[in-house]
């Protein structure tokens, strides 16, 4: 397997060995056994997470804007310099290839992120268009520094005010003195940035961010703790809780963007772009599934236990093995994707696919649970997501209203 | 009805803005060079011209029995007739698929598309109840077979066999031992048998003429830059030298690919067609020869094709599929009214050492060298030779071919140039295609002029 | 007189024993027939050289159908696949490419070649992999008739077709071009990268008379990946013991079963009396008596040979002398002292434990296929090769390999005339070698044995007519409904009593087993025996 320049550092940090395969990438699950500590560093003070793996393209010239417009389903062309926008991407049919951001480094200079690799899809698309597409996955590494306390481990050593950093806004300054792409962008769904530098000034930027970050109590922490922050913040993975249309064998398993739950980033009304067409046609006629959180019922699942003369038992980690979800008549009517114990607001919440009309918000429904080897129900009501949104996420103390841009 | 534009004046051209004109539009053909023709005087061969299409035309024009070919091999010229039993007798097998394929001719290719218009299968599937299990049957094994296998079968000696798939092998990227050639000679010969009296001049003055009768203007000297899309629908086309010309209806002629990818703003072709287009092969494989004769080449005869055998054919083929410059090409000659037109095969539109004024001059020594070698020299007048890259550069021929498009299995009927193109359609609104790149397949039949028109 | 059986098979190729065992497991009294000393046929391990253990001919098993592995109990009776997990491609300039079941590490290595074609690369794969699915039931079923209107045959067609449409439109073009493409053609459509469209394109012609850039040959492609979703032996494996180790066990399983196995016993003829086959008269003079005769023999030597053109319809005769059976692939097995290093990259890691191909360019191949075309062997020939003593120590003593090397092309009909074969054997096999030490300097130091065949030793010593590995080629007009002859693709032959098992119907050839299977099974829905 491939290692990221920070693997030196990482690697040494480990005690659990616990690593697992990301686009290719070695990366960690957690460094320590228990992914515990990881986790509530990440919701009480900091955490760091390798992010290099996530697949980047940096897309350059006079149409970059016009032509991202033209494969993601928000419309890039209209986005300032500076801002960063989540969206997704679509094949021809509407449904989903991908989730990603796009961020405007430059007037002409974009650079997005996503799951899976798409640079021959990039070049299929760019015919007409002047761009340069690069893929710099491999040649730009990244941190993700997550948490309550990540600005106050920025502030002192990064050369741009970072009180003033504004919610999904980048900026190119310097971290310690290594030149650096800073966004406030995250998967965690709290107050947090996304750290961007060239390969050979990674362990130089790992190494001050330690050290910047240990009397805020900052810690290196693995996806295991970052899969349960993610789904306590509503945020879907592809591959889990939608397949990606490139790798779905089967039309019926595929996903628009209504149906994961991302139809809000679609900017429908416009020239045309991948999957228009498809999209509109589907919200015509209305579409099919939805992707909701579920409360599922604490008082359920004691009492379900209690058959079995014993306390509930719940994985410490977040559970992406998919079951199925049942209306009360027993017909099934979704599948919960992705599920994990909350330890912020202490519940037991999920991601599922449901069939609409049973995706709103207050129905109740039955998740299967399979205690002791056999196959039970759970009930489980669909809320609002995400689970847990700190305010601290898009304040911005310094911030004035009347600026734009900074 | 508002003005509507063919863009190529070509024979199809031609053609289809006279079926346009037939249903009430108000025709104009753009042509780029300064007659019409295109390159259908570089292939003065009539016998592939199918006698309903002219008919559908309302085209006066005179019928007579195809030139026999001469051959000329190693052993001197002989003429390829019907004393020759084998040759009569495969004549006489292909004679038995004549009307299906004829038949297929008539309407457009099928929709094999999932949800594609029922309607179009019909045709097709009663010509092909029409043949009956033993010829359906043999079709079946015939298609994928070489054209050497297949003549084999029939006892006909290998020189006699060049003479006989030289001609079908000008649009196809295939020797005589590839597989499907058969099914390249065996639709060659099935759509040949007659000829236009008076040749390609004939036919061109006869569409000119039915043109003008039909209210159809025919501007010469107009290359058309581009096409203006908007919405999904055409909207007008852009001469080279700025003009606009206003038109929801535009049938193209130049080609699938030009058409495609030339003509239509790159970021107006949705992907999906994109990707439909992109991989039409057209391999150019044949150079043109022109030149004046101060006497009759060889016999005399207006139909001559130069090669020992099938194995020197598949040679020539061999120099084009490795991009070098060909040792021993063979020809296809047509000659007339003291004047000879040549078709070169073997030659490679993307020459590893690519063309340039060296390697045509090194490619008509070759050429003039060959005729000499056959005592011809003295017949040569003035030669003009057109390398796959003049032919492209010249006509507007992607890749040098002259039918816009191989001749391949999956390149004909229905699946030419795409199965989504069907119907001679876009997926643009108002933008139909036209022309040897269309069903059913390459080779000057005029029917495409005419689908492409209802 | 001799005893009656039920069915005798003649031929005891791995086909013919597959065939055997279902008709004996089934009860019925067997006799299989060999001329060689070895049952197997072309899928046999011979110790030619002290020591060391050749796969001879057939060297890599990909489709063995995993019903005939549980039906059979093979594993039980010694079968044991073990996979080629990588497909390892040097080339001229040091560079090198390995392609495996690592999808991240197969990445990277076509990455350094070309970023698109390694995004594009899961992708072509997953496109195939459904495609595979769609013509997997096509080797596990008889082919349909489509001319004929029997109920049971329009089922099947429709069923086909219907399979076919849901397959939804570009799929179902996709594997229309597939079927008429050449290889190169079709992977150009996906696939930038000439050293990668090289290997890749190879497998389409394998035991033909063509060439990579030639109508007919993408179909093959899709034989990797049905063997991907098969759950017998992966994409492609090697058998312990070598290919002849699979017709052991299947010769073991058919005895298990009841059925008696000669060797040494070869047939001279069938006896057909009144358009009937009765039996078979051994090359010794024995006669022997059965219900059923079933040939396990390529086509044209069964009807023209063992039975006789005179007891044949002319339109059958006139179908088999145009059977194309041209053979185009020869096979170089060497023992060696020693692991001859590939200098580009050396070592006997995860890329030697595959197959290798030498095959660095498409003109490479096409070259190679023009040599061939006109009577010649390839001066620089196609190979695939495998190092089977790395997967299985038993193969050779330790620190010693076996090196087994497919060649194409050498065609059967070389300008002078095939029975001049034995006469360039050597400089075959010389141009072999040489074209090997390019990338292995270390090879020719290290060649303690050589074995060569040529398509004339296949034909004469394997019976394989003209030296096609196939019993004929597997080109569009000889497959399906058409093999080995149109109205007779159904094991039944124009002989009653006497059937066809061999790779000359079909599915066809590879090491597969459908055909012996599926003609047992029409022999016995049909009370033939």
């Amino acid at each position: 397997m491939q290692t990221t320049p920070f693997h030196p550092r990482t690697s040494a940090h480990s005690t659990s060995y616990s690593w697992k395969e990301w686009a290719g990438y070695a990366a960690p699950c957690s460094y320590a056994s228990h992914t515990e500590a990881e986790f509530f560093a990440l919701r009480s003070t900091a955490g760091l997470l390798d992010v290099t793996p996530l697949y980047k393209y940096d897309v350059r010239g006079p149409d970059a804007g016009t032509f991202l417009a033209r494969i993601w389903t928000r419309d890039i062309s209209k986005i300032g310099v500076g801002r960063v926008v989540y969206s997704a991407m679509c094949d021809e049919a509407g449904h989903m290839l991908d989730d990603g951001t796009v961020a405007r480094i430059g007037e002409q200079h974009y650079r997005c992120t996503s799951s899976e690799p798409w640079y021959a899809w990039f070049l299929q698309h760019s015919r007409g268009f002047d761009v340069q597409i690069e893929d710099t996955t491999d040649s730009i590494c990244g941190l993700a520094l997550q948490g309550p306390r990540a600005r106050d481990v920025l502030k002192g050593i990064t050369a741009f005010d970072m009180d003033r950093m504004r919610f999904f806004r980048i900026r190119a300054t310097t971290i310690a003195g290594v030149p650096v792409w800073v966004s406030r962008t995250g998967y965690t769904g709290d107050l947090g940035f996304e750290i961007f530098c060239e390969n050979t000034h990674a362990l130089a930027l790992w190494d001050a961010l330690l050290e910047a970050g240990a009397p805020h109590g900052m810690i290196p922490i693995g996806l295991n703790a970052l899969d349960v922050a993610r789904i306590e913040a509503g945020f879907v993975l592809q591959g889990v809780d939608y397949i990606s249309a490139k790798t779905c064998l089967v039309d019926a398993l595929k996903s628009t963007p209504d149906d994961a739950g991302l139809g809000w980033t679609v900017d429908l009304e416009r020239g045309y772009f991948v999957g228009q067409a498809a999209i509109r046609a589907e919200r015509k006629r209305g579409s099919v599934w939805d992707l909701v959180g579920l409360d599922i019922s604490w008082e359920g699942l004691e009492e379900l236990y209690s058959e079995y003369q014993i306390p509930p038992h719940l994985a410490p980690e977040a559970c992406r093995s998919a079951v199925p979800l049942y209306k009360w008549d027993g017909e099934q009517v979704g599948q919960v994707t992705s599920t994990t114990w909350s330890p912020t607001v202490k519940r037991y919440i999920a991601l599922a696919q449901v069939r609409r009309p049973h995706h709103l918000v207050g129905t109740e429904l039955y998740v299967e649970h399979t205690p002791m080897f056999e196959r039970r129900r759970v009930q489980a009501m669909v809320v609002d997501k995400p689970f847990f949104d700190p305010s601290r996420k898009r304040e911005t103390p310094a911030a004035q209203p009347q600026l734009r841009e900074e | 009805m508002g003005n509507a534009y063919v863009i190529g004046g070509g024979a199809n051209g031609i053609a289809t803005a006279i079926t346009l004109s037939m249903k009430g539009h108000q025709v104009t053909v753009l042509e780029a060079r300064p007659e019409i023709g295109g390159r259908c005087g570089l292939v003065p061969d009539t016998t592939t011209v199918q006698p309903w299409a002219v008919g559908e035309l309302g085209l006066t024009l005179e019928w007579a029995d195809a030139h026999p070919t001469t051959l000329v091999g190693a052993d001197g010229c002989r003429s390829i007739s019907k004393d020759d039993p084998n040759v009569d007798a495969w004549r006489q097998h292909v004679d038995s698929f004549r009307d299906v394929i004829v038949d297929l001719t008539t309407q457009v290719a099928p929709d094999i598309r999932r949800g594609g218009a029922l309607k179009t299968l019909w045709p097709a599937l009663l010509s092909g109840m029409k043949l009956g299990r033993a010829l359906g049957m043999e079709l079946a094994r015939i298609g994928p077979l070489s054209a050497e296998d297949w003549l084999d079968e029939w006892k006909i000696d290998r020189s006699t066999q060049a003479a006989l798939v030289q001609p079908a092998l000008r649009g196809a990227w295939m020797g005589p031992r590839s597989p499907s050639s058969a099914l390249a000679v065996l639709f060659h010969h099935a759509l040949s048998g007659t000829r236009i009296e008076g040749g390609m001049a004939a036919l061109l003055t006869a569409l000119q003429q039915r043109a003008t009768e039909g209210g159809v203007t025919i501007r010469t000297d107009s290359p058309v830059a581009s096409l203006r899309i908007e919405g999904g629908r055409v909207s007008g086309v852009v001469l080279a030298d700025g003009d606009v010309l206003d038109s929801d209806l535009v049938v193209s002629t130049v080609g699938p690919v030009r058409t495609l990818l030339g003509l239509v703003p790159p970021q107006d072709l949705p992907p999906p067609m994109y990707d439909s287009i992109r991989h039409f092969r057209s391999r150019g494989i044949v150079a043109h020869m022109e030149c004046s004769l101060t006497q009759p080449l060889f016999d005399g005869s207006a139909h001559i094709v130069v090669a020992d055998d099938t194995a020197m054919v598949e040679r020539a083929f061999d120099d084009a599929k490795h991009r070098r410059m060909p040792r021993r090409p063979t020809l296809e000659i047509f000659q007339a009214n003291d004047r000879a037109r040549i078709l070169i095969f073997g030659v490679a539109h993307d020459l590893d050492e690519g063309w340039s004024q060296a390697t045509r001059d090194e490619l008509q020594g070759l050429v003039l060298g060959l005729l000499s070698a056959h005592g011809q020299q003295d017949a040569i007048g003035e030669v003009l030779v057109r390398t796959p890259a003049d032919l492209e550069a010249e006509f507007g021929l992607e890749g040098g071919h002259l039918f816009h498009g191989e001749f391949a299995l999956d390149q004909f009927l229905s699946f030419r140039p795409h199965p989504s193109l069907s119907g001679h359609t876009t997926g643009i609104d108002g933008l139909r295609l036209g022309g040897c790149g269309t069903h059913p397949a390459g080779g000057l039949t005029l029917v495409q002029g005419v689908l492409a028109g209802r | 007189m001799g005893e009656r059986y039920d069915a005798i098979v003649v031929g005891a190729g791995h086909n013919g024993l597959v065939c055997a065992a279902y008709l004996a497991k089934a009860g019925r009294k067997v006799l299989v027939l060999e001329k060689r000393h070895v049952v197997g046929g072309a899928a046999c391990s011979e110790e030619i050289y002290p020591g060391f253990t050749y796969s001879v001919c057939s060297y890599v098993v990909s489709l063995l159908r995993p019903q005939i592995i549980r039906d059979l109990d093979l594993p039980r009776f010694g079968l044991s696949v073990l996979p080629l997990e990588s497909t390892f491609t040097p080339y001229p300039d040091g560079r090198s490419m390995m392609r495996s079941a690592d999808p991240a590490a197969t990445r990277r290595e076509i990455a350094a070649f070309s970023a698109r074609d390694a995004d594009t690369y899961p992708i072509f794969g997953k496109a195939m992999g459904q495609l595979a699915r769609f013509a997997k039931p096509i080797i596990d079923e008889k082919a349909p008739d489509p001319m004929s209107w029997k109920p049971a045959e329009l089922m099947q067609l429709l069923k086909m077709g219907k399979r076919f449409r849901d397959l939804g439109d570009d799929l179902s073009l996709l594997q229309y071009k597939l079927t008429t493409m050449s290889a190169v053609d079709f992977l150009s459509e996906w696939f930038e990268t000439d050293e990668l469209i090289a290997p890749m394109a190879c497998s389409g012609i394998i035991g033909t008379m063509l060439g990579v850039k030639s109508p007919g040959t993408a179909y093959v492609l899709l034989h990797h990946y049905m063997g991907e979703i098969d759950g017998s032996s992966r994409a492609w494996g090697f058998a312990r013991g070598g290919t002849g180790a699979i017709s052991m066990a299947i010769a073991r399983s058919a005895e298990h079963f009841g059925a008696e196995i000669r060797t040494n016993a070869g047939v001279d003829h069938i006896k057909v009396s009144g358009g009937e086959a009765t039996g078979v008269v051994l090359e010794d003079g024995t006669e022997l008596d059965a219900k059923i005769v079933v040939s396990c023999a390529e086509p044209r030597l069964t009807f023209l040979g063992l039975v006789g053109e005179k007891e044949l319809p002319d339109e059958f005769v006139t179908q088999l002398k145009r059977y194309k059976l041209r053979g185009s692939s020869g096979k170089v097995n060497l023992a060696l002292d020693r692991f001859p290093d590939f200098a580009c990259r050396p070592g006997t890691g995860p890329h030697m434990r595959g197959d290798i191909s030498i095959a660095p360019s498409t003109d490479y191949l096409e070259r190679a296929y023009d040599d061939a075309k006109y009577g010649e062997f390839s001066k620089k020939p196609f190979l695939n090769i495998v190092f089977p003593s790395l997967l299985d120590p038993d193969m050779s003593p330790e620190g010693k390999h076996v090196m087994s090397i497919f060649v194409q092309y050498a065609p059967y009909h070389i300008k002078e005339g095939p029975s001049h074969w034995p006469e360039k054997r050597e400089a075959f096999g010389d141009a072999v070698i040489d074209t090997l030490a390019e990338y292995c300097p270390t090879l020719k130091d290290s060649i303690l044995h050589r074995q060569v065949l040529t398509p004339w030793d296949l034909e004469v010593e394997f019976g394989l007519t003209e030296g096609n590995i196939f019993h004929g080629e597997l080109s569009l007009e000889q497959l399906l409904f058409q093999r080995p002859a149109a109205g007779w693709a159904q094991y039944k032959t124009p002989i009653r009593s006497l059937w066809l098992c061999g790779s000359g119907a079909h599915p066809g050839g590879g090491v597969m087993g459908a055909p012996g299977q599926l003609a047992a099974k029409d022999i016995l829905m049909g009370g033939a025996c």
